[in-house]
């Protein structure tokens, strides 16, 4: 083992917190044979992004020849919170945690509603999709409008990454809003946009070409397929999220966009040259009008 | 006439009710293409989309834009199709497939009848006419909106390479050939 790398998580770790904390990764070049050690003691809280984009980093620092452990500390509710998820089946890392005392109650907002699960065909994408029928009530349209969504989003990893992936969604009541929210994350270690649409976009230079391919995919419809009917699933996601006034995140390789934004002001919301991290990484958060307004999307007491 | 769901769960699984994934698009569209090739010429497939959940874009164009442009190729010889009971998110999904391919297809409404996808005003005001007659010559159409023979018989001949409306031949009151252009839907029941 030649080095070790601590990396601290944020305490409100999610897609805007993320990048803060992947700046602290050491380049690639530094990464073989050393231990990343993923620092959760301070963490209070951890969206569906943080979960999804911390299993892709595992499996990048992996596949570069280190070894990630994590650092619980006695922060015992998020070792917990991590189980639930089902982040060990997948993060099959070391992890240190000091016995805490009896387990406190979790307080956070957002709770758990779909735990990871592997996308790797399209049996996988209906089985989250029979698992929403059957535990969420929402008005039909509103429902098979985030089947879509869900369904769109998902099968880009099968029909774009080349590898599988992972989609896995909170749910919270947001008790000053009082709204109720999906927080769904689609994400995989694959190709990213800018590789797969890059013969499409040769002519960008590799700085810009993560960052031209989100935009394109997102707000013109570009695929590597050049058949009509292509790329329509991404742009009417967005226009579906946006009608429910939801936000839509997306990060590929070294680049990251928020839609919906104007199109004039594009550079503001799109971000380019951050550090890179392989595939495609997809958080949605989707309002959804559950009724009653106490939620029954209430936190998962422990028993 | 077809129902869509038992479709489905026939060749899928008994419990779905959704049309999404271009996997599942590719294995329904190739059971209604081999049910289309089936049938007499001349005939139309009704497919009932009742009971079906939500669509989504890439198996509404796996499933519907492929059918209905194959058809339009003639590669299944005079047959037709029309869609009935879709819910308004059906439409609204694929609308857009067909609209980006420049396809149409004619639904059946509770009151009546709609075009779906992309179709050309003036061929539109032709079906209409048509789907109120029942049948229209190219003769008719000619004296109805006062134009020139050939006009009108090339507008006719157009939604009928469009599978919107069936084509017969038959003989005039002076003994000579032409064609019948038939609605697809009787509307008036």
């Amino acid at each position: 083992m030649s080095h070790i790398y601590r990396l601290v998580v944020p305490a409100i770790f999610n897609p805007n917190s993320f990048e803060y904390f992947l700046d602290q990764l050491p380049s690639p070049d530094d990464l073989p044979q050393s231990l990343i050690l993923l620092d959760l003691g301070l963490v209070s809280a951890i969206s569906p992004y943080g979960i999804g984009s911390l299993l892709i980093l595992y499996r990048y620092t992996l596949n570069l020849g280190a070894r990630l452990e994590i650092d619980f500390y006695d922060n015992d509710s998020m070792y917990r919170r991590f189980q639930r998820w089902g982040m060990f089946e997948y993060m099959p890392c070391g992890y240190n945690r000091k016995d805490a005392s009896s387990a406190e109650e979790e307080n956070l907002s957002t709770d758990i509603f779909l735990k990871l699960q592997l996308i790797k065909s399209e049996d996988d994408i209906y089985k989250a999709i029979e698992f929403l029928r059957e535990n969420l009530q929402l008005p039909q349209e509103e429902f098979t409008d985030l089947i879509v969504v869900i369904s769109e989003i998902t099968q880009n990893i099968l029909e774009h990454s080349d590898t599988e992936g992972f989609l896995n969604i909170g749910r919270e009541y947001h008790r000053i809003r009082r709204r109720n929210f999906l927080h769904i994350c689609v994400a995989d270690s694959g190709l990213g946009m800018g590789q797969s649409l890059k013969e499409k976009l040769r002519h960008y230079q590799d700085d810009y070409l993560d960052g031209f391919a989100i935009y394109k995919a997102l707000y013109e419809g570009i695929s590597r397929y050049d058949d009509p009917g292509r790329g329509n699933g991404v742009i009417k996601t967005r226009g579906i999220v946006k009608k429910y006034h939801g936000k839509m995140v997306i990060r590929s390789g070294c680049a990251k966009l928020w839609g919906d934004v104007p199109t004039w002001q594009i550079e503001r919301f799109l971000r380019k040259n951050l550090r890179y991290l392989p595939g495609t990484q997809v958080h949605i958060t989707f309002p959804i009008s559950v009724s009653p307004v106490e939620p029954s999307c209430a936190l998962i007491k422990k028993s | 006439m077809l129902k869509l769901k038992e479709v489905i769960q026939k060749e899928i699984n008994g419990t779905y009710v959704d049309l999404v994934t271009r996997q599942v698009g590719r294995v329904v569209f190739s059971k209604l293409e081999s049910e289309i090739k089936g049938l007499a010429e001349g005939t139309v497939l009704v497919i009932d989309f009742s009971g079906i959940g939500a669509i989504d874009y890439s198996c509404a164009d796996e499933i519907f834009a492929k059918l209905i442009s194959r058809l339009q190729l003639n590669e299944y010889g005079e047959k037709y199709i029309a869609f009935k009971n879709l819910t308004s998110g059906h439409k609204e999904n694929i609308q857009i497939v067909l609209e980006k391919k420049d396809l149409a297809v004619l639904i059946r409404e509770k009151n009546g009848w709609d075009i779906l996808g992309a179709l050309d005003d003036y061929l539109l005001q032709t079906l209409k006419v048509i789907m109120k007659e029942g049948q229209l010559s190219s003769s008719e159409l000619s004296v109805r909106f006062d134009l020139a023979l050939n006009t009108a018989s090339m507008r006719l001949s157009n939604l009928s390479k469009l599978r919107l409306v069936s084509k017969k031949s038959s003989v005039n009151t002076v003994g000579k050939r032409c064609f019948i252009y038939n609605a697809l839907l009787d509307t008036k029941n």
